[in-house]
């Protein structure tokens, strides 16, 4: 699939797309045109996984219009098309996976989740959004296919979202202008975002590799928080990403992170992280299965239920099923057992409190395998050590110092609070300094993406 | 807020002007078939055909293309490096940015690979009773730890070079490390190569010498520099553009005349290939670029025809051989696939040499490959038990120390 941070892309099809869309922008070929557009980006991945796309989309346009125009099986309607959306997820990612023997009949089988489309997982999402707005009659069904592959395939956010939320693009999806105001806003996202994927995400991700055999304290600490933080940057750096071609092309998309690494409480983090898809899954699971207004014990299982299929969602193994059974237990904690105390912590612990959390949550991510995921943890609290730190260890904390404070500094308030003063003591000269610093931000990127081989997005496998 | 708003058009001018430009010289500059900063040939223009296309193929090789041809790639390239040095990163595509130097982190060693190159090593030796030395040179990172960056994580050899000695009988083992430790702060490596320099070949060349019975004067050699602008193949791999190295070449008091036949067929009367300094990759001056066969004819008295299997570690040291043999014969088993009972034959060879870098010798087993072809390959056999094989090698290293006080006697 094309990247974001390919040459290609950025030096190719996006000003092509956007130079093209400025005269048709106003016209009612706008949205036609992102259509076309957004399928020639995916087709450029693969023209086998255009067709997948075009079939899910065909799948729920009719769907709605099924669930819409028989009120009598409107049920059975949605039902059917939640399993064929299902369906077509399951066969990429878990049959081989579940059942292995299945690829002695069909030995292509075990192919499948690598020949997985791209971004499979986020637009079948975002059209069961339009599905289930339609079915719980927030909005009236599309009539123009175009529009539903707009909201849904828009080459903005196709491949790894943020997962649409139609009933909040709806009107958009009827006029996006195109004004200085968005364009400035999307060039920023984009080039923070840019800068956030290409040196910081891909600065750790090596980080990472590099410590992935130490088993010193000190190593596996590092190791474990170069994760922690090429996660959070990959994916909020592609988001920025997404949220800037948006802009670009008239679209507000809403932010997908908040700083969650400033979380208080492990809700806060999954109020601010990956913000989409949480909403997702309390919109259409979590509320329909009663939310909490029912009896204590059917609550209890609404959430772990919820967390159980998020953890489905990014993978389909045990150590994503523990992932996301983890999550559910901690926030299950938090409003049981801790509930008020937790209020009283100072900041400090508080703050460790959803760091320590996030970061064993995340060892189960980047983990092949429960016991592997388990031995890692055991070193981050000194156990099965091979000594404390050693040569490799110092070697990559003193090369990676600067990368690791320049993460804490964009995933904290700090670079706010340090813009902000900036702001007021350089009023005049602040602008000037910002538009330098974009142009600076964006050459270094530039340096980089000539300089490595394309890296790919660690969420574009969910 | 007027001034934000002039601030952002300026802003939207900048960034649109350089995206534009850099788009619009992508289409315009001419494919590149060659970098010579990365010493490999760049993508072309994918073909475009519907398979490819449907399967993703297309997608992929336009994008290797764009970047492989993108404008100012060098120049990125190298920008990259200063970038990366400024963020306090001190090792990039697995090589130290060490003090003064580029340092290549070695392989990581593969055991069956080691074996099967002894055993072909020990395996020559004892079918064609040739006498034949092993000597395999240790990188820069394993002999000059004083350039590297503090705690660099060096991959360790020693544990294969070790069992590689064990292995090494009837052939002879030559260990460089203490002579080169020796001499750690001198230059044995150039700063930007993974090669040895002149200096350091001699030291290596001496040792081999040794255990044919001939000694090496250095001093008889006079080092002269024939290039200040070599940039080998670490600047390469890391975008460093500061560093040079200067490229001496060593010529004896007692040079013979001599006749170098090359692989294709053409012979000429020096080693060196000057053309080489006019290029990127100005080790080649060595006896040029890789190559399956090279037969250098002197026109010494003496019957020493000296055969070297080798990588290019080997090319730089053979300067400070031509004194003292009648021939050498280089052979490189990356590229043979003649008859190597011939070229013993035909060559009359009557000494061997092994010569090979510890990276390739550890990970690669095209020695094996070739040393198998030849007729009635065995490898020597031990039908005593293990621990009488063990008493006989203790009575061998026994015999070598009876001898060993005499030498030390005379020295």
């Amino acid at each position: 699939m094309m990247q974001f941070t390919s040459l290609y892309f950025l030096f190719g099809f996006l000003p092509l797309a956007w130079l093209i869309y400025q005269p048709l922008a106003k016209t009612r070929f706008a949205n036609v045109y992102i259509m076309l557009a957004s399928f020639a980006f995916y087709a450029f991945g693969s023209l086998r996984s255009l067709f997948i796309l075009l079939f899910i989309l065909v799948w729920n346009y009719i769907s709605a219009f099924q669930i819409a125009g028989d009120q009598k099986h409107r049920k059975q309607s949605l039902w059917i098309c939640i399993a064929g959306n299902i369906l077509v997820l399951f066969v990429y990612r878990c049959l081989s996976l579940w059942f292995p023997f299945i690829t002695q009949w069909l030995p292509k089988a075990a192919s499948l989740p690598a020949m997985m489309p791209a971004g499979l997982s986020f637009y079948i999402f975002s059209c069961l959004s339009y599905v289930f707005d339609v079915y719980y009659q927030k909005v009236p069904v599309l009539k123009s296919f175009t529009n539903l592959a707009v909201y849904a395939a828009f080459f903005g956010r196709v491949n790894m979202g943020p997962i649409g939320n139609y009933q909040h693009m709806e009107t958009q999806l009827a006029s996006h202008p195109c004004t200085n105001r968005k364009n400035y806003q999307g060039s920023q996202l984009f080039i923070q975002g840019l800068f956030r994927k290409v040196v910081l995400a891909d600065g750790f991700g090596q980080v990472f590799a590099a410590l992935a055999f130490n088993s010193t304290w000190l190593g596996s600490l590092l190791h474990g928080f170069a994760y922690f933080f090429q996660l959070y940057f990959d994916f909020s750096g592609y988001s920025r990403m997404a949220r800037g071609l948006g802009f670009l092309f008239g679209f507000e998309i809403p932010a997908n992170f908040d700083l969650p690494y400033t979380a208080l409480s492990v809700q806060d983090f999954w109020r601010r992280w990956h913000i989409s898809l949480t909403s997702w899954f309390r919109n259409y699971v979590y509320i329909p299965l009663g939310g909490n207004r029912v009896s204590r014990p059917r609550w209890i299982i609404n959430i772990l239920c919820v967390w159980l299929l998020t953890g489905l969602w990014h993978g389909a193994s045990w150590p994503f099923i523990v992932w996301g059974l983890l999550q559910g237990g901690l926030i299950l904690s938090e409003k049981l057992a801790l509930k008020n105390s937790m209020n009283k912590w100072p900041r400090l612990c508080r703050h460790l409190w959803v760091i320590v959390w996030q970061l064993i949550g995340w060892t189960f991510f980047f983990s092949p395998s429960l016991s592997a995921a388990f031995s890692w943890i055991g070193r981050y609290f000194f156990i099965g050590i091979s000594s404390l730190a050693d040569r490799e260890a110092l070697f990559w904390l003193s090369g990676s110092l600067l990368l690791f404070v320049m993460g804490i500094l964009l995933s904290s308030q700090l670079s706010k609070t340090l813009s902000i003063h900036l702001q007021r003591r350089q009023k005049r000269w602040w602008p000037v300094w910002q538009c330098a610093g974009y142009c600076l931000e964006l050459l270094v990127c530039l340096i980089f993406m000539v300089s490595s081989t394309v890296q790919t997005f660690l969420y574009a496998v969910f | 807020m007027k001034q934000s708003k002039r601030i952002n058009k300026w802003l939207m001018f900048c960034l649109a002007f350089w995206i534009g430009l850099f788009s619009i010289l992508a289409v315009l500059i001419p494919d590149i078939g060659f970098s010579s900063v990365e010493n490999r040939t760049l993508a072309s223009r994918p073909v475009f055909t519907l398979k490819t296309l449907w399967d993703g193929a297309y997608g992929k090789d336009a994008e290797a293309w764009y970047a492989d041809q993108f404008p100012l790639r060098t120049s990125f390239f190298r920008m990259n490096y200063l970038v990366r040095k400024i963020m306090g990163q001190k090792e990039i595509n697995n090589v130290f940015l060490g003090h003064g130097a580029l340092l290549a982190n070695p392989l990581a060693g593969n055991e069956a690979i080691m074996q099967e190159n002894m055993n072909a090593a020990a395996g020559f030796a004892y079918t064609t009773k040739i006498p034949t030395s092993v000597l395999i040179v240790p990188s820069a990172a394993q002999i000059q730890t004083q350039k590297l960056p503090a705690n660099a994580p060096v991959q360790s050899q020693a544990q294969y070079l070790q069992a590689a000695s064990e292995m090494a009988q009837p052939a002879v083992w030559l260990d460089p490390q203490p002579v080169l430790q020796e001499h750690a702060k001198e230059s044995l490596y150039y700063k930007t190569d993974h090669h040895m320099t002149s200096f350091g070949a001699a030291l290596a060349a001496g040792l081999l010498m040794d255990s044919i019975g001939e000694t090496l004067d250095i001093d008889s050699f006079e080092f002269m520099p024939v290039s200040t602008s070599f940039q080998g193949t670490l600047a390469s791999k890391t975008g460093s553009f500061l560093m040079k190295d200067t490229i001496e070449i060593a010529v004896s008091q007692n040079n013979p005349d001599y006749l170098v036949s090359w692989a294709d067929g053409s012979m000429s009367a020096s080693i060196y290939q000057s053309a080489a300094l006019e290029q990127k990759d100005q080790y080649q001056l060595f006896l040029g670029a890789n190559q399956s066969l090279i037969h250098i004819e002197t026109n010494l008295e003496n019957d020493l025809n000296l055969l070297i299997f080798k990588d290019s570690y080997a090319n730089e040291m053979v300067q400070f051989l031509l004194p003292y043999c009648k021939s050498i014969t280089l052979l490189d088993p990356r590229y043979f696939y003649d008859d190597l009972d011939l070229v013993i034959e035909t060559y009359q060879i009557n000494q061997a040499a092994i010569i090979y870098s510890s990276d390739l010798f550890l990970t690669q087993s095209k020695l094996a490959d070739v040393i198998a072809t030849l007729d009635l390959f065995e490898l020597p056999v031990s039908d005593e038990p293990e621990e009488s094989a063990a008493a006989s090698e203790s009575e061998m290293t026994a015999e070598e120390t009876d001898l060993q006080p005499q030498e030390a006697q005379e020295d």
